[in-house]
C-alpha cells in the first residue's frame, strides 16, 4: 500500500514512469469494469483509456487518504454514466407493462417459482436473459448492480464511488434488483423456461 | 409489515444491511408470507447467475497500458517552439510568411480566411447529426485554417505551459513583435543575415489545395470542442476540467503547413486509418481530444498539422477514410436482415420442442448457425451505427 502511496506521489509530481506503473497495476480493475459497463471490447478500451487519462490529469486533486481503486472506479463509472445520461440516450424498457403472451396478456407481478430451478440456472440462455436484463437497466441501475454484485464493493465503497449517500444505495441497489428480476422472470417466461 | 414493505426490504436483507428493528418486522413478515420468500429466492438466483456469468475474468487488450502511456506521453511531450528562424523572430517570420502565404494565394481558402469566416461548405446532403442512429454519410469538411498567424501566438502558449524545457536559441522578448506594417517589410527586404537557406523557407506559393472530388457536397455543422465541454456535467462535477493543450512535434513546423480538424467517431476503426495516412505524408498531430455524443459514443477530435505539399493526399485519404468505413449495407438493410434471422431462429427453437434423434441433431446446428449469424448481425449494426469521419470547423 506504501508503495502505492509513493507511486502516487510520484505520478502527482509529473513523474510518468510512476503512473505507468499505476497503469500496470490497476489496468485490470479499470478494464473490467469499463467492459461490464460498456459491454463491448471496443468501447471498454476507449473508456478505460480515458478514464486513465483523467486520472492523470487531475491526480493533484487525489488525496492519499481514499482508496486509489475506487478513485479510479469513481472516474470510470462518472465517465460512463456521463456518456448515459444524455438526454434521449439509452433504451429504457417499462418493467411494469403487461405482457403480450400466446396466453393473452400477463402481468409482471407475483413471480411464478414453478420449473427446475436447477435446469433454469444451468442453462446458458437463462444467463443470457439476465445479461440482457442488465443491459436494459437505467444506467445508474447498471452501476450500482456491476460494483454491487459483480465487483463485489460494499455499500459504503459504492457511495464513495457514486458520491451518494448509503440510504441512496441501499434504495438505488433495492430497485434495481427488483428490476432485474422482473425483466429475467418475465423473459425467462417467454424462452419456455417456466410454465 | 404487508408484502409491499417487505419486498422494499428484501434487497438490504440479502446484505445483511436491516436495521434491528427492520430485521424483526421483516424476518416476522417472511415467516408467514410464501409469495415474498418465493421473491427472496427468485432475486437470489438471479443474482447468482448474474455473479456466475460475470465470473469470466475479463483482461486488458495486449498493450493497453502502452496505448494510454503513448498518449499521456505524447499530450506531455511539449518542446519548445524556435523562437527564431534564422535570424528572425518568430512571430515575425511567421505572420510575414502568413502573409506571403495569403498574397500567394489567390483562391477559396484565401478569401473565406479575409472574410474571416469558414463558411465555405455546399449545403447538400444532410448527415444524421442526432444520433438517431442512421448511418452518417462520410463527411469532409476542410478547415484551411491558415498558419501561425492566425493563432493565438505559439509563444503566448509557451507562457502557459510552465512545463517546458529544453534548450531555447536566442528567445525573443514579446514586446518587440513588430507591428504587421513591419512584417510587409520584412517580405520585401528579407534580412541580410541569414544567408541561402531563406530561399528554402519562404514558402512557395503552390497549387491552391483542391478538394476531393464530391467532398463539398456533404455539409458539416458540429459543435465546436468548446461547446461539447460546457455540455459536460461530468467535467463540472468532479473537477476534472482539462484545458485544450497544443502538443508541438518535436519536428519544427513549417511555416505554411495547414492545420486540419477532424472528428472521428469509432475511434478504433477510423483513427487508425488516419494515423496510417498522417505517417506516410508527414501529417502531424498536433491535438487529441475526446468528446462525448449524444449516441454515447466517444468521439476524438484531432487537429492535423499537414505539411502543404500533402494536403491534397491528406484530404483524399480522409475522404477514403469515411468512403471506406460508409461502403457498408444501411441499418434498415441490416435490420431486416436481423429480424429474418430472428424469426427464423423462434422457428427453429419452436420445432426442436418436438424433434427427436437425427433430426434434433439437426435442428440444434441450424439454431448454433443461426445465432452466429444474429451475433455478426448485430456487431455491423452496431458498427455502423457509429462510423463517422468529419471534418470540424
Amino acid at each position: 500500500m506504501d508503495a502505492v502511496r509513493q507511486l502516487i506521489q510520484r505520478a502527482q509530481n509529473k513523474d510518468l514512469a510512476a503512473f505507468e506503473q499505476l497503469v500496470l497495476l490497476y489496468q485490470g480493475k479499470v478494464y473490467a469494469l469499463a467492459q461490464r459497463l460498456s459491454g463491448d471490447p471496443e468501447d471498454a478500451q476507449d473508456l478505460a483509456q480515458e478514464a486513465f487519462i483523467r486520472a492523470y490529469r487531475s491526480l493533484h486533486s487525489f488525496r492519499g487518504d481514499a482508496d486509489f481503486g475506487t478513485w479510479l472506479h469513481r472516474i470510470t463509472v462518472n465517465l460512463w454514466l456521463n456518456v448515459r445520461r444524455k438526454p434521449g440516450m439509452g433504451v429504457t424498457v417499462s418493467l411494469d407493462e403487461t405482457l403480450q403472451t400466446l396466453d393473452g396478456e400477463m402481468k409482471r407481478e407475483v413471480a411464478d417459482t414453478g420449473g427446475d430451478p436447477e435446469t433454469i440456472l444451468m442453462s446458458h440462455e437463462f444467463s443470457e436473459v439476465v445479461q440482457k436484463a442488465l443491459e436494459q437497466l437505467p444506467a445508474e441501475q447498471k452501476a450500482v448492480l456491476i460494483l454491487r454484485e459483480i465487483e463485489g464493493h460494499s455499500y459504503e465503497e459504492i457511495a464513495a464511488t457514486m458520491q451518494c449517500s448509503l440510504g441512496t444505495v441501499r434504495s438505488r441497489l433495492s430497485r434495481a434488483r427488483e428490476a432485474l428480476r422482473k425483466y429475467v422472470v418475465n423473459n425467462a417466461k417467454n424462452l419456455g423456461f417456466k410454465d | 409489515m404487508n408484502c409491499r414493505e417487505a419486498r422494499e426490504l428484501i434487497s438490504p436483507w440479502i446484505d445483511g444491511m436491516l436495521t434491528e428493528t427492520e430485521e424483526k418486522a421483516f424476518s416476522a413478515h417472511m415467516e408467514r408470507c410464501g409469495l415474498c420468500q418465493a421473491e427472496a429466492e427468485e432475486l437470489r438466483r438471479v443474482l447468482a447467475v448474474l455473479k456466475e456469468s460475470a465470473a469470466k475474468p475479463i483482461i486488458p487488450p495486449p498493450g493497453f497500458a502502452d496505448s494510454v502511456m503513448k498518449r499521456l506521453r505524447e499530450e506531455e511531450k511539449v518542446v519548445p517552439y524556435p523562437r527564431r528562424v534564422l535570424g528572425v523572430p518568430l512571430k515575425t517570420a511567421a505572420m510575414a510568411a502568413s502573409l506571403f502565404f495569403l498574397l500567394g494565394m489567390n483562391g477559396l481558402l484565401v478569401r473565406n480566411y479575409l472574410a474571416g469566416k469558414y463558411s465555405h461548405l455546399v449545403p447538400g446532403q444532410v448527415s444524421d447529426q442526432n444520433g438517431t442512429g442512421e448511418l452518417e454519410a462520410p463527411v469532409t469538411l476542410v478547415e484551411p485554417e491558415v498558419t501561425d498567424a492566425e493563432d493565438p501566438g505559439p509563444a503566448e502558449t509557451m507562457t502557459e505551459l510552465p512545463e517546458v524545457a529544453g534548450p531555447q536559441d536566442s528567445p525573443a522578448p514579446e514586446s518587440t513583435v513588430p507591428e504587421p506594417v513591419e512584417i510587409v517589410q520584412v517580405v520585401a527586404e528579407p534580412e541580410p543575415g541569414p544567408p541561402a537557406p531563406v530561399e528554402e523557407l519562404e514558402p512557395v506559393p503552390g497549387p491552391e489545395p483542391v478538394l476531393p472530388e464530391g467532398s463539398i457536397d456533404y455539409p458539416v455543422i458540429v459543435a465546436s470542442s468548446s461547446e461539447y465541454r460546457t455540455q459536460d456535467p461530468y467535467l463540472a462535477l468532479s473537477q476534472l476540467s482539462i484545458p485544450e493543450k497544443e502538443v508541438f512535434s518535436p519536428e519544427p513546423r513549417t511555416l505554411h503547413n495547414i492545420k486540419l480538424r477532424l472528428k472521428v467517431q469509432r475511434v478504433g476503426h477510423a483513427s487508425n486509418l488516419l494515423a496510417d495516412a498522417a505517417g506516410r505524408l508527414g501529417a502531424v498531430k498536433i491535438m487529441e481530444d475526446v468528446l462525448f455524443r449524444d449516441d454515447a459514443r466517444l468521439v476524438k477530435v484531432f487537429r492535423y498539422d499537414v505539411p502543404r505539399e500533402n494536403v491534397n493526399a491528406f484530404l483524399n485519404e480522409v475522404y477514403t477514410t469515411g468512403k471506406l468505413l460508409s461502403e457498408v449495407k444501411s441499418r434498415g438493410d441490416v435490420t431486416e436482415e436481423y429480424n429474418k434471422k430472428l424469426e427464423f431462429y423462434n422457428e427453429l427453437l419452436a420445432v426442436s420442442q418436438t424433434a427427436s434423434g437425427t433430426e434434433a441433431e439437426m435442428i440444434n446446428q441450424a439454431i448454433t448457425n443461426v445465432l452466429k449469424e444474429l451475433e455478426q448481425l448485430n456487431r455491423a449494426a452496431r458498427e455502423m451505427q457509429t462510423i463517422t469521419i468529419m471534418m470540424e470547423q
